[in-house]
């Protein structure tokens, strides 16, 4: 299945939890804000992605939000001011 | 049931004891995926699975135990037992069950949770109804009393109900039978034909039914788009001299004095190749392992040197069919794949060459006509080489008049090696380095052994299958990815270095072809034999499983990849 492009943010309420969510983030996105990741998935990995977070917060407290974005070669993203590099599927040489 | 168990005398697999109940809805959905999957353990990753596995986890907590079957089971009445498993060496079978309850009048009944909604006529599925059926048969042999299963799709939110009857009972007991038959049966069942289930199977870039389909003779062709997409992952390539890579909250991160110069999702990388001096952390290569992703070493020249995987292929009856083909079978193969090979070039000779003389293609297309006749390993060892001296002595003809690079020097070095003279060489050399990577990563996957070849002969550090196979694909992706360097000028001549009789590429230059190689791998064709559109790297995955499928008995003859 086709990766598509997803909007993720959170909000946590315990530091423990917080460094907890953001390690899974930083796992299956890349980080263009402070709580705001950007990250291509496909059903699979969403639900990985998913069940990693809800399993690291507590659900009365904690919230993060899944925005779905669509293809990732159309969906647009403006930066104002300071930018961050976005997901690409470019060949990846060091 | 004893007899179920007993091996039949003429086959040589014997399944393990007891049949998951899991395996016995595959088993029912589709005896071939039956056989992929519990006989060969080969698995694949469907996005309906894992989703399925999410709607699961509510009833995978285990929790309280049900209570004796000797008690008096009414004082449970409304107790839930969640997530535990049964067996019954009997039957042979074990299965996990999601629920069971216990209701008023005393009777168990087993609860199975599924993903999905029941069938078009709104009922119950013949995969789930057997499963629960099954569920009930083990609670049954434990001593609990059950008349009754049920079962939950979570997308209709609806929960149906199974009479468990003597006569429910010995159908599925027969079903047993059969499976048994086919476990013990080395080769899989044939695939099932254009059905609807294909589509939705996450196994069917394994299975490959249409093509197996399509090359088996007397078997109407019928080109479907069943393709399994492309994988999302894509190789790393680390050349940067001195760096360190190590794995970090799921990522691959590659540092250099404590910088990091780069990191990646470990879900994008399907490979990590590394030039040159490159450290590995041990921690890195547990995790590359783990999710078996291939580490690739290669020499600072670019020389393929070797390469670590986790565990090795499962495919064993694979692997025993490539050891134990007939001299001959082997010929047959290799006869195709140099035709193929003499095609291929004479193709891309007659797309791109610019003075390409009236007689090239005509002595080409012979030669690949003798070749497909060939029947012993000498004389097709002759005619590759007469092939090759007419191909590269015209390859030039297909660069630009201008090059960018000195290209006038191959044509009197013609093709050379170790180590390649002039630039031209060097790019070629490089190049078909990380083809036969490529190809030795997939041929591994699949559960081939790469250094028995059928026409390279064994030699220590050879990985002679994986030339073999290269064969077919050199002039379309290889050579191919030379031409576009030199004629889009993404290569120049500060990319190469002269070293006493020896070309070598710069650190940018190889990174210049490594990047117009993956693009070339990841270019979209119409395939030749199915006629649906694939990328090179998906194609050469396939062409792997037609050899596969081939030496295992499935497919009465190998068809080489040809372009048009």
């Amino acid at each position: 299945m086709p990766r598509r492009r997803h909007l993720l943010a959170y909000d946590i309420a315990d530091p423990r939890r917080l460094r907890r969510v953001c390690k899974i983030m930083e796992e299956f996105g890349q980080r263009i804000q402070y709580s705001v990741f950007i990250s291509d998935l496909s059903r699979t990995e969403l639900v990985h992605a998913r069940a990693a977070v809800e399993d690291a917060m507590n659900l009365r407290e904690d919230s993060v939000v899944i925005i779905d974005l669509g293809d990732p070669d159309t969906a647009s993203i403006t930066f104002v001011g300071r930018s961050r590099s976005l997901p690409s599927d470019k060949p990846q040489i060091v | 049931m004893d007899h179920l168990m007993a091996a039949d005398g003429e086959k040589t697999s014997e399944p393990p004891a007891l049949v998951p109940a899991r395996m016995v809805n595959e088993f029912i959905y589709c005896p071939r995926l039956f056989h992929l999957e519990w006989v060969q353990s080969r698995f694949a990753i469907s996005d309906d699975v894992e989703e399925g596995l999410y709607v699961h986890r509510v009833v995978d907590e285990a929790s309280s135990d049900l209570p004796d079957p000797d008690e008096h089971l009414e004082r449970f009445a409304g107790r839930k037992s969640r997530s535990f498993w049964l067996s019954s060496t009997e039957l042979g079978l074990t299965a996990k069950l999601d629920i069971a309850e216990v209701d008023s009048a005393g009777l168990v009944v087993p609860v199975d949770y599924k993903k999905g909604a029941p069938d078009p006529h709104g009922k119950v599925w013949d995969t789930d109804r057997i499963q629960s059926l099954i569920q009930a048969l083990l609670l049954r042999d434990a001593g609990y009393p059950v008349e009754q299963a049920e079962v939950w799709y979570n997308e209709t939110r609806q929960r149906m109900t199974i009479d468990i009857t003597d006569q429910t009972l010995s159908e599925v007991r027969e079903v047993l039978i059969h499976l048994h038959e086919v476990a013990s049966d080395p080769q899989p069942p044939r695939p099932l034909i254009n059905s609807p289930k294909c589509p939705r199977c996450s196994l069917v870039g394994i299975c490959m039914p249409d093509e197996i389909t399509t090359l088996r003779p007397h078997e109407k062709p019928r080109p479907r788009r069943l393709l399994a997409a492309d994988p999302d992952n894509r190789p790393v390539y680390v050349q940067e001299q001195g760096t360190v890579v190590g794995v970090r909250r799921g990522r691959l991160e590659v540092f250099k004095e404590g910088q990091t110069l780069a990191s990646y999702r470990l879900i994008d990388v399907s490979q990590l190749c590394l030039q040159g001096n490159i450290t590995v952390s041990p921690q890195a290569v547990r995790e590359l392992m783990a999710r078996e992703i291939p580490i690739c070493w290669f020499s600072y020249g670019g020389w393929f040197a070797g390469m670590a995987q986790g565990l090795p292929g499962k495919n064993i009856d694979l692997r025993k069919s490539q050891f134990t083909i007939t001299s001959e079978q082997q010929t047959a193969i290799a006869s195709r794949m140099i035709e193929a090979k003499i095609r291929n070039g004479r193709t891309l000779l007659r797309r791109n060459s610019r003075n390409l003389p009236e007689h090239a293609p005509g002595q080409l297309l012979d030669l690949a006509k003798q070749a497909a006749e060939a029947t012993a390993a000498p004389s097709l060892l002759g005619l590759e080489g007469a092939a090759a001296r007419i191909y590269f002595s015209h390859f030039t003809s297909m660069f630009i008049p201008d090059p960018p690079v000195q290209t006038d020097r191959f044509d009197t070095n013609g093709r050379a090696r170790r180590p390649p003279p002039d630039p031209v060489n060097a790019l070629l050399s490089f190049l078909y380095s990380l083809l036969v990577k490529d190809i030795t990563a997939t041929l591994t996957m699949i559960g081939f052994d790469p250094y028995y070849g059928v026409y390279h002969r064994p030699r220590f550090g050879r990985p002679a299958l994986s030339l073999d196979l290269a064969e077919e694909f050199r002039p379309i992706v290889a050579d191919a990815t030379v031409i576009q360097l030199v004629n889009n000028r993404e290569i120049r001549a500060h990319h190469f270095l002269q070293k006493a009789g020896a070309c070598q590429l710069t650190a940018d230059g190889r990174k210049a072809v490594i990047g117009c190689y993956e693009r070339r791998m990841a270019h979209e064709i119409k395939h030749p034999t199915f006629g649906y559109r694939v990328t090179y790297r998906r194609a050469l995955d396939v062409q792997a499983r037609i050899l596969a499928a081939h030496l295992t008995g499935e497919i009465p003859e190998y068809t080489p990849f040809t372009t048009r």
